[in-house]
């Protein structure tokens, strides 16, 4: 792989009145790698993004790397790093082309380089035929790209990207992330982007650092992420996993609507947590678990359901196919214990 | 109807105090025994010209400097927070209150014989420095009074800036400076032209200044006053206001069709 390798050392955030918006972390980007920093709002996210860009500093002690250099107390127009801002933030009063040639205009790049340059990144990124249009006759998509197109254009050793798609109808979202997915992976540069998303933190990443309170709980890849959480946040937090809550004994749980056979031997586990997809509805007659429907979302390729009465929370389960219950069945549950997450 | 009903108020407000009043101003001006020829007496009369020339330079000169002085501050008081800021501001605009006339003494104070500049020049250096009573003491006073209006105007306007844009102009390399003239300006455009040409036509027709610090002022305003009031020539007094009016609004309309075409084609 090619790209910088991007490391913090011991960065912190305190802003002013004493807020934590960071506590001490330590991370490592490797060259080439694209990380996804996923969290709810407040967790610290576009802190870390910002620090990584030169838009903050990190309180004493805390150290940025590029490669072997420290860049620290390099300001953001000499740390050499691409963004996209959740805005966009392109210049209203230039031209697409002059947009994605600026970074490479104040660098005193002119002529046929710098034009051969722009035509490169902006065929690259999809915007052929674009070059002289004003920013306000473009699409929300197409916005995006020129966004992108002029962070990389100057090639910067960083590409940052803060709440890429957050910017987009709903529509178009899930189009352009696998579009963004496809294109950050051809630029092979070191990236980290923002998301409060998690379908699109999977979509795009190759490792995904779930953030809360200030704090990364959880790195890893998505796969890794999904099956096996090591918190409780990120298992409720990343897929909507279900946590079960009850009384352990002997290997077995007891909830409200009824047992469950566990094949954990040994202690009670802290959490103990079922996917909404491995949950599996059969006949409430004779069924040692049961739930009654209180919710029931359609989506086409699968169906949402609500079922109260199993444990403290409703339970979500997903089910493939429209042959789902009505509201208001009696329904039993069947949780194969292989399928238990537990921690 | 309705629409019409609407319309109404404006059309009313328009007629009776912005038309009406004009036309009455125009046929005062050609009501003299020369008619409509006074207004080829006045072009031929150069201490009349020089008058004009004189205005429209102090108030071209007084709006570039309010808009450099009071963009610079804008920019400043819009980024940074410290102690005291709202009280400074608020001292800033202060002069939007004072009357022409306040202003004229002021300037007195400042820069007449028995002022501040005087007495420390002529103390110190053996030298007397006395400009409150010609242009340059003009100047001031109308520095003084544009540079809140312009200041107000600015400041909301870069308020509203998205300060993402500064921040990815720099994230691309581009020096402060660059970040300047690239980004922030072209974004305080409008706000520029609006509160330019507020102050350039505040100074053009700006009297109570002139009249206090009188003496050696021959701006448009003042020669109206002396004809109406000491000649009691009132077409000339009326033609010589409908001049004003005019290369005022000329001015302005071809300065606004001058930025209008540059940002057009920036783009």
């Amino acid at each position: 792989m090619t790209g910088t390798e991007l490391q913090l050392l011991g960065c912190a955030k305190t802003f002013a009145g004493d807020t934590k918006a960071l506590l001490p972390t330590d991370l490592v980007v490797k060259p080439g790698e694209i990380l996804g920093l996923l969290g709810p709002s407040g967790c610290g996210k576009t802190t870390m993004l910002r620090i990584m860009a030169g838009l903050e500093t990190p309180d004493s002690g805390g150290k940025i790397l590029f490669d072997d250099e420290d860049v620290t107390k390099v300001p953001i127009e000499h740390r050499s790093i691409g963004m996209v801002f959740q805005s966009y933030a392109l210049f209203p009063n230039m031209s697409v082309q002059q947009n994605v040639g600026y970074g490479l205009k104040v660098r005193g790049i002119s002529g046929s380089e710098r034009d051969d340059r722009v035509n490169e990144v902006m065929s690259f990124c999809r915007l052929d035929g674009l070059a002289d249009r004003a920013i306000n006759q473009l699409s929300g998509g197409q916005r995006q790209r020129v966004a992108l197109a002029r962070a990389v254009a100057p090639r910067p050793r960083v590409l940052l990207l803060d709440e890429p798609l957050s910017a987009l109808d709903a529509a178009l979202r899930d189009t352009l992330r696998d579009e963004l997915a496809v294109i950050l992976r051809g630029l092979s540069m070191t990236a980290v982007f923002v998301t409060h998303d998690q379908s699109e933190a999977m979509a795009i990443a190759d490792t995904i650092a779930v953030m809360r309170a200030g704090r990364i709980e959880q790195r890893a890849a998505p796969e890794v992420l999904y099956r096996d959480p090591q918190t409780d946040f990120v298992a409720s937090f990343v897929g909507g996993a279900n946590r079960l809550s009850g009384r352990f004994e002997n290997g077995q749980l007891h909830l409200e609507g009824g047992t469950l056979k566990t094949g954990i031997e040994g202690q009670q586990p802290d959490h103990i947590f079922i996917r909404q997809e491995d949950i599996r509805i059969t006949n409430p007659d004779g069924a040692s678990l049961r739930g009654k429907v209180i919710g029931r979302v359609y989506l086409g390729t699968h169906t949402k359901l609500t079922i109260s009465g199993v444990c403290e929370a409703p339970l979500m389960v997903t089910l493939q196919g429209a042959d789902a219950p009505k509201i208001g069945d009696l329904v039993g549950l069947d949780i194969p214990a292989n399928s238990l997450i537990h921690f | 109807m309705f629409v019409f009903l609407c319309f109404l108020p404006l059309l009313i407000f328009s007629l009776a105090f912005l038309a009406l009043p004009l036309v009455r101003l125009v046929s005062a001006s050609v009501g003299g025994e020369q008619g409509w020829l006074i207004y080829a007496e006045i072009v031929s009369n150069p201490r009349y010209m020089q008058s004009l020339l004189d205005t429209v330079l102090v108030s071209l000169a007084v709006t570039i400097a309010a808009v450099l002085i009071a963009t610079t501050a804008a920019l400043f008081l819009t980024h940074n927070r410290f102690p005291g800021r709202s009280v400074l501001i608020a001292s800033l605009t202060f002069p939007l209150a004072f009357p022409g006339v306040v202003i004229g003494f002021l300037i007195i104070l400042l820069g007449g014989r028995q002022g501040l500049v005087n007495t420390i020049s002529s103390n110190i250096f053996d030298t007397r420095i006395v400009f409150a009573y010609s242009m340059i003491g003009l100047f001031f006073g109308y520095l003084y009074f544009s540079i809140p209006r312009v200041l107000l105007t600015v400041m909301a306007t870069a308020e509203k800036l998205d300060p993402a844009l500064v921040e990815a102009a720099r994230s691309l390399g581009a020096a402060p400076l660059q970040v300047l003239r690239d980004v922030t300006l072209p974004g305080l455009a409008p706000a520029l032209i609006a509160s330019g040409a507020i102050a350039f036509a505040t100074a053009m027709g700006a009297f109570g200044t002139a009249f206090t610090l009188a003496t050696n002022i021959d701006v448009l305003p003042m020669v109206i006053y002396t004809e109406f009031t000491l000649s009691a020539n009132i077409a000339m007094a009326s033609a010589l206001s409908v001049l004003l009016g005019l290369v005022t609004w000329a001015l302005l309309m071809f300065a606004r069709s001058l930025t209008g075409t540059s940002i057009a084609a920036s783009g």
